[in-house]
């Protein structure tokens, strides 16, 4: 009987310490109990989600990912206890168990004290908002009711970039939302082309009309890039910037270029004064106790690029009787230095450096084009050369490592139709053409472009054959282009 | 028999809420560190997270790995600390860009902003690759270095105390190269 009245006793305290053990699961093991927060990026980004933590009944967020989001910098001091964060130019200051933190040597109150759990350091949800209100994060928004972190899209300088057809003048107009003059960089029969430099896009776009066979506007590292293909019959371009909107022509009207209304297009100048082209200087790159890249079937790059420098110069002589000149002509080591007098001694109308590659890890086969970037050597351009002049005459001096700033326009333009080339004969590979800082090129005072062979993606001389991959076609393809070019055509 | 039983269910039910309390107490311990993070010397000053820049493979671009790296107090310590984890290579199945055996000798930078990186010669002599290789190891340091040490604006690259034209023979490194020019 007492046993009996002793169990109904213990029967509710039983039950509330399965309850109370039931609700202790998530706070023992800390798991998240809370909704997670969605982060907005702008597109391409995708979203994510963050997962915060509950302690003692208040959302907590880990600081490794508020780090993550806002890329932050954080450095934590365990024997003090403090985490200092740097978002930008500021610097938020917190200790474990202290709801007062320094914010760029402020104090700021955040109610819920920081916590340390498992080794990382957590911070309220609350705190999120007012990391934004403070102004310690400008590109982004806190919507608190849906949890949500939403970043801003960038301000784009270069915007809404039209094309309209107006009887034999075709035009590319655009927004700009600050001064960036754009530049020239070439503007023959066939292309014209416009760098924004430091220019931000609203979005790439591609469209064709009128005298325009075929226009891409599209953000590149040195700013926002306009190439214009132009339908044959061009014949002169325009260009305006009023009130912040820019206007680009094109007309195959020959009167008005004629009235000078219009700038004539002329072909890319890579021949002597007279537009001749004579000599063509090939560099095969590396050379002696520098192999270069090891390539497949235990080729190495300094071998092959001789090959089709040999092979280039075979074409070139045949197609255009213009002399041609190795940088080397043997397994020798030649500095950079050294490859660039023989360019500028023997007074070279065009450079082009040879290379190959085996990617390995990274992306593998293809072609890529550089010329060195428009934006490189930017200052330095517009003082050269100087010109000295005495009675018996005139000549130019430019420093050593600029030369290349003054020709740059058409090295790209020269570089350009190699690339669209070689997309033409290689129709099954990647054709990259960009500009950098590449080392050979910057001293070279006529144009000069740099070309690197990949093997085919499955690799081995078999399959670069098989895929058209030849030295041999290879050599044909560049001489071609190169033969358009001079004869003041498209490549 | 009943009575027996209720108390092992009270002494079981009160065990599972001494073994909560308990775990929980262990697992909000101040200090408890992830064993990654334990001290290594008695030097250590500190935890900092860190972007570190990757190759990505079958692309021609970078990828960022988040990290906590154990640094000193000096700034110097703290270029080091980084450039050895980054050194150390990618964790997330990502391409690792220097050839093996590279070393940073040393570090230190100006009050304008330039820092200066200072390798041995393996950076150089072991590197055998392209553009693509040698365009993405250059970029993987400078925006490493932008991304982590906000006052530096420019990477100078040293190869055991001198300047070099290139790594590989393809791109400029014989100015300090511009973090923005490499975003």
């Amino acid at each position: 009987m007492i046993g009996a009245i002793r169990a109904h006793l213990l029967l509710p305290f039983a039950a509330l310490a399965l309850v109370l053990a039931l609700a202790g699961i998530p706070i023992a093991l800390g798991l998240p109990v809370a909704p997670p927060i969605v982060v907005v990026y702008p597109e391409p980004r995708a979203p994510e989600r963050i997962t915060p933590i509950t302690l003692r009944g208040v959302r907590y967020l880990s600081t490794s990912d508020l780090a993550r989001v806002f890329r932050a910098t954080k450095y934590w001091r365990p024997e003090l206890r403090k985490l200092s964060m740097r978002l930008g130019e500021h610097t938020i200051r917190l200790t474990v168990d202290s709801p007062i933190i320094l914010v760029d040597e402020a104090a700021r109150n955040i109610v819920y004290p920081p916590r340390l759990v498992q080794g990382a350091i957590y911070v309220p949800e609350s705190a999120v908002g007012p990391l934004i209100d403070w102004g310690l994060v400008t590109d982004a928004v806190w919507d608190g009711p849906a949890r949500m972190i939403r970043f801003r899209s960038p301000v784009h300088t270069v915007r809404q970039a039209q094309l309209w057809v107006r009887g034999r003048v075709t035009e590319i107009s655009a927004t700009l939302l600050r001064a960036i003059p754009p530049r020239v960089l070439y503007a023959t029969p066939a292309e014209v082309r416009l760098l924004f430099e430091g220019g931000t896009l609203d979005s790439a776009r591609v469209f064709s009309g009128g005298a325009i066979a075929n226009a891409t506007i599209r953000e590149v590292p040195d700013g926002v890039d306009l190439r214009l293909i132009l339908a044959p019959g061009s014949e002169g371009y325009s260009l305006t910037v009023v009130s912040n909107r820019l206007r680009l022509a094109i007309t195959d009207d020959h009167d008005l270029v004629q009235s000078g209304a219009f700038t004539r297009l002329v072909p890319v100048p890579i021949g002597g004064p007279d537009g001749k082209l004579r000599v063509v200087v090939l560099d095969p790159g590396h050379g002696g106790n520098d192999k270069g890249a090891s390539l497949p079937g235990r080729a190495v790059e300094k071998d092959v690029a001789l090959d089709l420098a040999r092979a280039l110069r075979s074409e070139l002589q045949d197609r255009l009787g213009v002399r041609v000149i190795l940088t080397r002509d043997g397994d020798s080591d030649v500095s950079l230095r050294r490859r660039a007098e023989v360019a500028n001694e023997s007074g070279g109308d065009l450079f082009i450096s040879l290379h190959f590659d085996d990617e390995g890890s990274l992306r593998s086969g293809g072609f890529r084009v550089y010329t060195l970037s428009p934006t490189a050597l930017t200052g330095t351009g517009e003082r050269l050369p100087i010109v000295l002049e005495s009675d018996g005459g005139s000549a130019e001096m430019r420093p050593w490592d600029f030369a290349q700033a003054s020709v740059s326009g058409a090295s790209m333009a020269v570089g350009q139709g190699v690339a669209d080339a070689l997309a033409r004969s290689f129709p099954q590979t990647t054709i990259i053409f960009r500009t950098g800082r590449i080392r050979v090129l910057e001293p070279i005072a006529s144009a000069a472009v740099f070309l690197e062979c990949g093997p085919a993606p499955r690799g081995g001389p078999e399959a670069m054959s098989l895929q058209g991959y030849s030295i041999r076609e290879i050599a044909r393809t560049v001489a071609q282009a190169i033969h358009d070019l001079a004869r003041g055509g498209r490549a | 028999m009943n009575r027996r039983r209720w108390v092992v269910v009270i002494a079981g039910g009160l065990l599972i809420i001494g073994g909560f309390f308990w775990i929980a107490r262990v697992r909000n311990r101040p200090g408890l560190l992830p064993s990654r993070l334990v001290p290594l010397a008695a030097e250590l000053e500190g935890v900092r997270g860190v972007y570190l820049y990757f190759g990505v493979a079958g692309a021609d671009s970078l990828a960022a790995e988040y990290r906590d790296v154990v640094v000193k107090e000096r700034p110097a310590d703290q270029v080091r600390a980084v450039y050895r984890e980054l050194l150390a290579g990618p964790a997330e199945g990502h391409v690792a860009l220097f050839p093996e055996g590279t070393e940073l000798l040393e570090a230190y930078w100006t009050d304008r902003g330039t820092l200066y990186l200072d390798w041995n010669k393996t950076l150089t002599q072991g590197f055998r690759a392209g553009t693509a290789r040698e365009r993405a190891l250059i970029a993987s340091i400078v925006r490493t270095a932008g991304d982590n040490l906000p006052d530096v604006n420019r990477v100078m690259l040293l190869v055991e105390g001198e300047p070099v034209e290139t790594i590989g023979g393809h791109f400029d490194v014989l100015s300090p190269l511009l973090v923005r020019d490499w975003r």
